[in-house]
């Protein structure tokens, strides 16, 4: 399924196959999480400054029940994947990887509203509301951690990479 | 110490030569000595937990030491299996659920992840209070208990179970000023000073078929167009500053300052960056995650955030105190 899941986001799949995704897409929280982060992957792999396949969002929630009112508001929001655009690569996707993905849980977030669930249990978070200082924190966090000698944070970014999200 | 101990010490252990056996009658820092020393020089494989908030992992270590340079691979044992390759130049993780792998560069800085300086135990004993405790027992083996405690409120403390026989670190807390622990390291079983075939260094799951991720070569050359300087008004006693750079950062794509302040044991990284006009207003005060605070203060037109594995206190001091050099 996740091999389709990427032809999908490339908008290779016939029609039918699409269907098909975008039911399976409607029932498995699981992989919506997985379809999530495929595309902040390739967002950031791509550099791009909007969601990667502008409309996917739209044409998913379209699929799903209870989503359609919000799907303006269904796709990754715009100023956190500029944020992302400029990036090295594997910076974004470790600090994703080791903070849990928490640029995805914005208001707004397709898999919130196509599933209408709480999200999942977070891993590590900084005690803001404000996504957007979460992310700067994050980042420097990670700069921060190449510098210090000492700590249990040593090995803390790497405990959390291996270990993030397991919850779910 | 090493407390990266955590996987610090614990991480950076350097194999092959045993390091020298522990005596009866070693001090505190004789032991922290010992516990650096063993993290360089010895091979070992095991299973370890570490426990933060109110989560628990638990981890299955390789690390060996050839040629001087250590290779270890850390392998999650809940959840996917996820795993780390880390070499003195580069970590990969492996993120089979995310058909990825994830590679980056390390920076010349973080090679060897340190640890404790022995060179500057003495002077840390200015701002810790460092002593034996008991021994005891961990995945085991008989350990000894150092305890690391901080004179004043500015830093953590630390209660650490050396190998007895070898040095190296067993177990780790991270302890709030009130002894309470704040986050724990240990292994459940371990093999120290054991042959390590190349193979069990090797990623179980196959690179093939994933897609790699590579960073790009990190330019810090943004150093040229260095702006102005930076300094912390107030440091609790001991912290100094040991680096400061220019540097973009790349999840951020921003270019900051970044000065890096330390007492030798716990290090508070201050950035200075000066936002765009209409730019988002940028965090302003305290907050935390786990035993990790952040403080954000506006100076003049700037943006400063100091972060560290320190208490909220020291963040707020250094942090709030920042002022451009003269």
């Amino acid at each position: 399924m996740k091999e389709k899941l990427s032809a999908f986001m490339d908008n290779e799949l016939g029609e039918l196959e699409e269907r098909r995704v975008l039911a399976e897409l409607a029932t498995d929280a699981e992989l919506r999480v997985t379809w999530e982060r495929y595309h902040l992957v390739r967002a950031v792999i791509r550099e791009e400054g909007v969601a990667p396949v502008p409309g996917l969002s739209e044409r998913v929630a379209r699929q799903l029940p209870d989503a359609a009112p919000a799907a303006a508001g269904a796709r990754v929001p715009r100023p956190l994947l500029r944020a992302a655009a400029g990036l090295a690569l594997a910076a974004a996707v470790a600090a994703v990887a080791i903070f849990g993905l928490q640029v995805l849980r914005q208001p707004g977030q397709p898999a919130q509203l196509a599933a209408g669930k709480t999200p999942r249990a977070e891993t590590a978070r900084w005690n803001t509301d404000r996504p957007e200082h979460e992310t700067t924190l994050n980042a420097y966090l990670v700069e921060h951690n190449e510098f210090a000698p000492t700590g249990m944070g040593g090995m803390t970014p790497y405990a959390r990479v291996v270990g993030y999200d397991r919850e779910k | 110490m090493n407390i990266r101990t955590g996987v610090g010490a614990a991480l950076p252990l350097v194999g092959a030569l045993l390091a020298a056996p522990a005596v009866a009658g070693d001090s505190a820092h004789d032991w922290l000595v010992k516990m650096d020393q063993a993290g360089r020089r010895l091979n070992y494989e095991g299973a370890f937990v570490y426990q933060h908030g109110d989560r628990l992992e638990a981890m299955r270590i390789v690390h060996k030491v050839a040629n001087g340079s250590v290779r270890e691979r850390l392998v999650a044992l809940n959840g996917a299996a996820r795993e780390i390759i880390r070499t003195e130049r580069e970590v990969l993780c492996y993120l089979p659920d995310e058909n990825s792998v994830v590679v980056e560069h390390r920076k010349a800085d973080s090679l060897g992840f340190p640890a404790i300086r022995p060179e500057r135990l003495p002077e840390l004993e200015k701002y810790y209070q460092m002593r034996l405790g008991k021994t005891g027992r961990v995945a085991g083996r008989p350990a000894q208990v150092v305890i690391i405690l901080a004179r004043d409120g500015y830093r953590y403390g630390y209660r650490l179970w050396a190998d007895q026989e070898t040095g190296l670190p067993l177990k780790a807390d991270l302890l709030a000023d009130d002894e309470k622990t704040i986050e724990q390291f240990m292994f459940a079983h371990i093999n120290i000073g054991v042959a390590i075939p190349a193979s069990a260094l090797a990623p179980s799951t196959p690179g093939k078929g994933l897609t790699w991720h590579r960073e790009r070569a990190v330019e810090d050359s943004a150093a040229a167009t260095q702006p102005e300087r930076w300094q912390a008004g107030r440091l609790p006693e001991g912290f100094r500053l040991s680096k400061r750079l220019v540097r973009k950062v790349p999840a951020l794509n921003k270019v900051v300052e970044h000065l890096v302040y330390s007492d030798g044991l716990a290090t508070v990284s201050v950035f200075i960056e000066k936002p765009e006009p209409g730019a988002r207003p940028e965090m302003l005060g305290p907050s935390r995650m786990g035993a990790v605070h952040a403080f954000g203060a506006r100076v003049d037109d700037h943006h400063v955030t100091a972060v560290g594995e320190v208490p909220a206190a020291t963040v707020a001091l250094i942090g709030g105190s920042m002022a451009p050099l003269e």
